[in-house]
């Protein structure tokens, strides 16, 4: 009797033991199964690594005052004429980045105002809406409206644009480059050089546009009837004709380039990466604003020329000061 | 016989115990050995050899230290140049003097060999040892060799004990006769001695090796103590005593000796006698001009005169008024004192132990004399004269080498007063040509000129007299030397002469080399208060014919031109101090380089100068190359938005020159600007050619267009001529024979491998299986057949659509060394092969492809019936495979067209090449190639 009892508990032990042995290794396997790691794609998104866009938002604006540069290095206007063409077509209804994209535009532009510093410019916002397609009528009335006196470009006006006045033209047309088209019936009257300044939505910048551009570049560099050739719009000069045509997109985030010719002045910018303050006071200074003045012509700006009379064929310093004046002749 | 070898002889204890004691035997010890023994020979010598107890000090062993004693250590301390002055001096007066007298000891006797037939002087003490010889004659005729006992007592037989000891030589040669005379009547005797005894002395004090020494009996001191090794460093030699039972007998000066001859002090040693030598006392150490440069004892000498004395005067070439006195003061420290030793007064100064009188010579210099150096025909000295001109110096031609500079030579002037040089360069051909030139320079004592030659490198020539420069400069003072870096005949550094202008450095550098940029050098200068550096651009053009300009700048300390020509890479010239511009750049002031990229001549960094233009930059990277489009260029530049954040542009900007568009070209440049040149639209760099030959009208190497094609190409050869074969022509391409190639190659490659195979692997069944020689050998006969073929580069084209009517769709875009070979009309067909009879056949249309293979003869034995290839005129091959080894049935290969002008070939079996089935494969498609190939030849021959 004893003898079983005593094997029972020996089964018993065994059973015990077996059954903690399982209980350990469930509680391993358990363990392990705690263990989670997230899944991961592996693909890399664009806004993984465009954090700064978070960090800066689209809502508030402190436009940087370049005012204090352009009067210190004592720059020089690169063009006397703006003209802003803005997309407000039913393409733009849709939402980008939380907001309409016509309201995006219409900040850009609105920040654009505000960055460019107390210059005098002639020139004004055209719009371009799809929806009416009466382009003959359209077409005479705006350019008689604008044959007669130029509109001046100021602060003032833009802020009436932008409030809903109705005094600034509309263009009714269901494409970009048609719009560009009869801006350039505007530009072609302008005295002096214009930069042209393009908010539409991205996708519609393709190439049709490209060609539009040239169209109109022929139309303001060369008298009517002249072969085009290859040539480029000097940008560093104040005498001359010249247009640059200036592409800001609305819709994308990152690509910058989708209008770049390499033998003429302008670019093409995502609307995200322009609306920022410094990189709107870049576009600025870029776009309106060529080199310091150097008034004696020593190659050392005026605000750096220490020596402002240099004589001409004369070797100068950093300080435009006579390089080798020391020495006795 | 008796030998005197003992008595002459040191005695030493040299059994085998002092073997042992003894590792190493020296020869004079070995020869002491022998000495001994032969002395043991001696049958009937009354003494043994004494066993002297002489504890040998190592260094006897040893080679004597003739190591610099620290006396001599100090002393050369001393001597090393303190005085700039001294420096210049310095290679005459020894840096290192010995004391004076020592090295009679260094010259130590190679032998104990006895001095035999010495005669004994008269005053000889005679002692133990002392061997006597007494011939008695007269009466009786005997001769006696006689020992002086240890008692001193001589036994003569017959006669009786004489005592003979503490008697001289004479005194016992007196005894010993009178008692000969006393003792036998009628007797008369002579007396001599043979050998004489040996006595031991002590050697103590400062001697090299002190000890116990058994000598010989007729030993002076001086030779006792040169036998013994002498009187180490730090012992007098100026007064050696010896004491004889505790009273000093002699004090000897060698220096009496050795300067004056006086010996009276040399002693004979006796018995017992100790010789001491105390330490050195003072010392004065004379250097330089004098006949005995040494260091001496002193003794009775106090003044400089006995010090000069002892150093036996001055040289002829010696200033001794311009001596040093080299002094430890009281203070304990080392003080200096002229002297002037001609002076009376200066010779009475008393002089102090350790003193070190330097006697300088007179100055190496010669006062009124030229130098005239380099490529001339008498190079050397030359008096001067009040007055002298260059000119006089230099006669002409007759008095210069071949090849020499005439544009430039050299005056080293050495400035009288501060002993500071300066050059002065002239025109060597002025003053030739017209001696009244401002360029004859008036010469001054001491001059140097130079002469230069135009091949020789001459930055080595004047590298010593910049390193003078170099080291003559201070902190405010920089070194008068200029750099010239680039395409110079002379590149280097040279002195810099006040008032050089860049156009003269020019000349000195060797001119101007041809090609130089006349448009584009530099000169980097250094701001010598703050070291900032900075490049000018220089106009050598300007400089030339504006030589007051801005472009001919005076010249300052350490200025750097550069000049560079049309070939070499001129950002690679400047890097180097391009880069320490850049290292200075400051948060104020970037870094002033601008970057040229693309098709300029020059691509690379250049330093932006003060008011650089884009036309600046174009002129540093010496303008575009042929293929750059001159139209317009990419700028890019670093802009800072609010002077902190950097942004890039990129303008473009116009190249052209033009009065309208010439702004861009006067755009101000600003750091880090980035210059893109551009190559021309679709630049053509080598005309592309295409050859058309055969049946064209005006067949020839045609020059075509971009985008050309072969439809125009045709027409501009005039069109097909009538018997043009439009279906068999040929058109050869580069490209397509390169890729060609390059399968053909792989393919190569992988026959190779199969070849590899081939051996190594068994065979695809026992049966099978073939000899390896048999399969393989066919193999690699055909691989070597097949290895002289190159690929040919034929494209199959449709000519007849392409050129004919024209269509796009069979058009080809021509490239550069296309060749259209049009053939005539062929109404023939070729069999070859593996048939009975290969030969050709008329073309027919009903004929098929096994009609001709018939009208061969039909296919041979080993034929691949299979694989039959007919190579269509226009360049295609089909292969004919068909399941069934039969012929005739529809579909089956005898009803393949052929057309006129191909060829059928009819391959042999690949089982009867090798018998194995997996090199079907390939077989296959190297006979594609080879009837490719071979059915070409007669084209393209």
């Amino acid at each position: 009797m004893s003898g079983e009892i005593h094997l029972l508990d020996k089964t018993l032990i065994r059973l015990a033991t077996s059954i903690m042995v399982l209980l350990a290794l469930t509680a391993c396997s358990s363990t392990e199964m705690l263990v989670e790691v997230d899944s991961r794609d592996y693909g890399a998104k664009i806004d993984s690594y465009n954090l700064e866009l978070h960090k800066r938002s689209i809502h508030l604006f402190d436009p940087v005052d370049i005012n204090p540069e352009v009067q210190y290095k004592q720059l020089q206007k690169r063009v006397e004429n703006l003209i802003v063409l803005i997309d407000e077509t039913s393409n733009m209804d849709t939402d980008y980045r939380g907001i309409s994209r016509k309201t995006y535009a219409y900040e850009v532009l609105r920040r654009l105002n505000k960055t460019i510093p107390n210059i005098e410019l002639h020139g004004g916002v055209i719009s371009y809406q799809g929806n009416l397609v009466e382009l003959g009528w359209l077409n005479s009335v705006t350019i008689a409206n604008w044959e007669e006196q130029p509109p001046r470009y100021n602060p003032f006006q833009i802020n009436q644009i932008l409030k809903g006045s109705p005094s600034f033209p509309v263009i009714h047309a269901t494409h970009l480059a048609e719009a560009i088209d009869y801006a350039g019936d505007i530009i072609t009257q302008l005295k002096g050089r214009t930069a042209l300044v393009i908010i539409s939505q991205w996708e519609s910048i393709d190439k049709s546009v490209t060609e539009a551009i040239m169209r109109l570049r022929q139309r303001t560099t060369y008298p009517v009837g002249d072969t085009m050739t290859h040539r480029v719009t000097p940008w560093g000069g104040q005498q001359g004709e010249g247009l640059c045509v200036y592409s800001i997109g609305v819709g994308n985030s990152m690509s910058r380039t989708r209008y770049d010719l390499s033998d003429t002045c302008g670019a093409s910018y995502a609307a995200d990466k322009i609306v920022q303050p410094r990189d709107m006071a870049h576009f600025v200074k870029r776009a309106f604003f060529s080199q310091p003045r150097d008034d004696d012509g020593d190659g050392i700006f005026n605000y750096l020329d220490q020596c402002p009379n240099t004589p001409n064929g004369r070797l100068v310093n950093f300080n435009g000061c006579l390089l080798f004046s020391t020495e006795m002749k | 016989m008796y030998r005197l070898l003992l008595s002459f002889t040191l005695f030493l204890s040299l059994h085998a115990s002092g073997q042992d004691r003894m590792g190493v035997l020296l020869p004079e010890t070995a020869q002491m050995q022998q000495a001994i023994r032969a002395a043991a020979k001696v049958a009937d010598d009354p003494l043994e050899p004494a066993a002297v107890d002489i504890t040998l000090p190592t260094e006897m062993l040893m080679t004597s230290d003739d190591g610099p004693s620290e006396i001599e250590k100090t002393v050369e301390e001393d001597l090393t140049p303190i005085s700039l002055e001294e420096q210049i001096q310095n290679q005459a007066v020894q840096s290192q003097i010995e004391q004076f007298g020592y090295d009679i000891f260094s010259s130590a006797p190679s032998t104990f060999a006895p001095v035999e037939g010495l005669p004994v002087p008269p005053d000889y003490i005679i002692g133990p040892g002392d061997t006597f010889i007494i011939k008695i004659y007269g009466a009786i005729d005997v001769e006696y060799k006689l020992v002086v006992t240890r008692e001193g007592q001589l036994l003569i037989p017959e006669v009786g004990d004489l005592q003979l000891s503490g008697l001289t030589f004479d005194e016992a040669k007196t005894v010993i006769q009178e008692e000969v005379n006393n003792s036998r009547v009628g007797a008369r005797s002579i007396v001599t001695l043979s050998e004489l005894h040996t006595i031991q002395i002590l050697m103590v004090g400062e001697v090299t090796r002190p000890g116990s020494y058994t000598i010989s009996g007729l030993s002076s001191l001086l030779n006792t103590l040169i036998t013994t090794g002498g009187v180490k460093r730090s012992g007098t030699l100026r007064d050696i005593q010896v004491r004889r039972a505790s009273q000093i007998v002699a004090r000897m000066d060698i220096y009496d000796l050795l300067l004056k001859g006086f010996d009276a002090s040399n002693i004979y040693l006796r018995q017992g006698d100790v010789v001491f030598v105390p330490p050195i006392g003072k010392t004065i150490g004379v250097a330089g001009e004098v006949k005995r440069p040494a260091i001496f004892e002193l003794k009775n000498e106090t003044t400089l005169r006995d010090v000069v004395e002892l150093a036996g005067g001055f040289l002829p070439k010696a200033a001794p008024n311009k001596s040093h006195i080299e002094r430890i003061s009281n203070a304990g420290a080392k003080t200096l004192v002229n002297v002037d030793l001609l002076k009376e007064k200066d010779l009475t100064i008393p002089v102090q132990n350790g003193d070190l009188v330097r006697v300088f010579p007179v100055l190496d210099k010669m006062d009124d004399v030229i130098i005239l150096a380099g490529h001339v025909l008498e190079p050397g000295g030359y008096q001067w004269k009040p007055g002298m001109r260059l000119g006089d110096l230099i006669k002409g031609n007759e008095s210069l080498r071949q090849s020499v500079d005439y544009s430039v030579g050299m005056v080293q002037r050495e400035s009288l007063y501060k002993r500071r040089f300066e050059v002065l360069y002239f025109d060597l051909g002025e003053i030739l040509a017209n001696p009244s030139s401002l360029h004859n320079l008036t010469l001054s004592p001491r001059d140097q000129v130079t002469i230069f030659d135009t091949s020789s490198k001459r930055s080595n020539i004047v590298k010593p007299l910049v390193d003078k420069f170099e080291a003559q400069a201070t902190a405010f003072k920089p070194a008068q030397i200029i750099t010239l870096a680039g395409t110079f005949k002379h590149p280097g550094t040279y002195p810099l002469q006040q008032g050089l202008r860049f156009i003269d450095a020019i000349t000195i550098g060797g001119g101007l080399p041809a090609n130089t940029d006349l448009e584009y050098a530099l000169l980097l200068r250094e701001n010598l208060a703050t070291g900032h550096l900075q490049f000018a651009h220089v106009n050598i053009h300007k400089a030339h014919f504006e030589p007051t300009s801005d472009h001919n700048p005076l010249l300052q300390p350490k200025d750097k031109i550069f000049i560079f020509n049309d070939v070499v890479d001129r950002s690679t010239v400047i890097k180097g101090d391009l880069e320490r511009i850049k290292a200075q750049a400051t948060y104020e002031q970037p870094a002033p380089v601008v970057t040229v990229a693309g098709q300029g001549k020059n691509n690379g960094e250049f330093p932006m100068t003060p008011g650089m233009r884009l036309a600046d930059l174009l002129t540093a990277a010496g303008g575009l190359k042929e293929e750059a489009y001159g139209i317009a260029a990419s700028l890019s530049r670093r802009e800072l938005v609010n002077g902190e954040f950097s942004k890039v542009d990129n303008y473009d900007v116009k190249l052209s020159n033009t009065a309208e568009d010439g702004f861009d070209r006067r755009l101000i440049l600003q750091p880090y600007d980035y210059l893109v040149l551009r190559e021309k639209p679709e630049w053509i760099a080598k005309p592309h050619i295409v050859s058309i030959e055969g049946e064209v009208l005006y067949p020839g190497k045609y020059q075509v267009q971009e985008r050309e094609t072969l439809c125009s190409i045709v027409h501009r050869a005039g069109g097909f001529t009538e018997d043009a074969y439009l279906f068999g022509a040929v058109f050869l391409r580069d490209s397509v024979r390169d890729q060609e190639q390059k399968a053909l190659n792989k393919l190569f490659e992988e026959i190779d491998d199969t070849l590899v195979d081939v051996h190594l692997s068994p065979g695809f069944s026992k049966d099978t299986k073939l000899p390896v020689t048999q399969g393989t050998g066919d193999t690699y006969r055909v691989i070597q057949k097949l290895q002289r073929h190159t690929a040919t580069g034929r494209m199959v084209i449709d000519l007849e659509r392409a050129v004919a009517e024209c269509n796009e769709n069979f058009d080809i875009v021509l490239e550069d060394g296309d060749r259209l070979i049009v053939p005539k009309m062929q109404s023939s067909v070729s069999v070859v092969g593996q048939v009975y009879h290969p030969q050709s056949h008329m073309y027919r249309e009903d004929r098929a492809a096994l009609d001709y293979v018939n009208l061969s003869g039909g296919t041979r034995e080993f034929a691949q019936r299979e694989h039959i290839y007919i190579y269509q005129a226009n360049g295609e091959i089909m292969t004919i495979r068909s399941p069934l080894s039969t012929w005739g049935w529809a579909l089956s290969p005898a009803n393949v067209e052929v057309t006129p002008g191909s060829t059928i070939y009819v391959p042999i079996s690949i089982d009867r090449i090798n018998g194995r089935e997996f090199a079907q494969s390939w077989v296959d498609l190297l006979f594609k190639t080879v009837v490719s190939i071979s059915s070409l030849d007669y084209l393209l021959k």
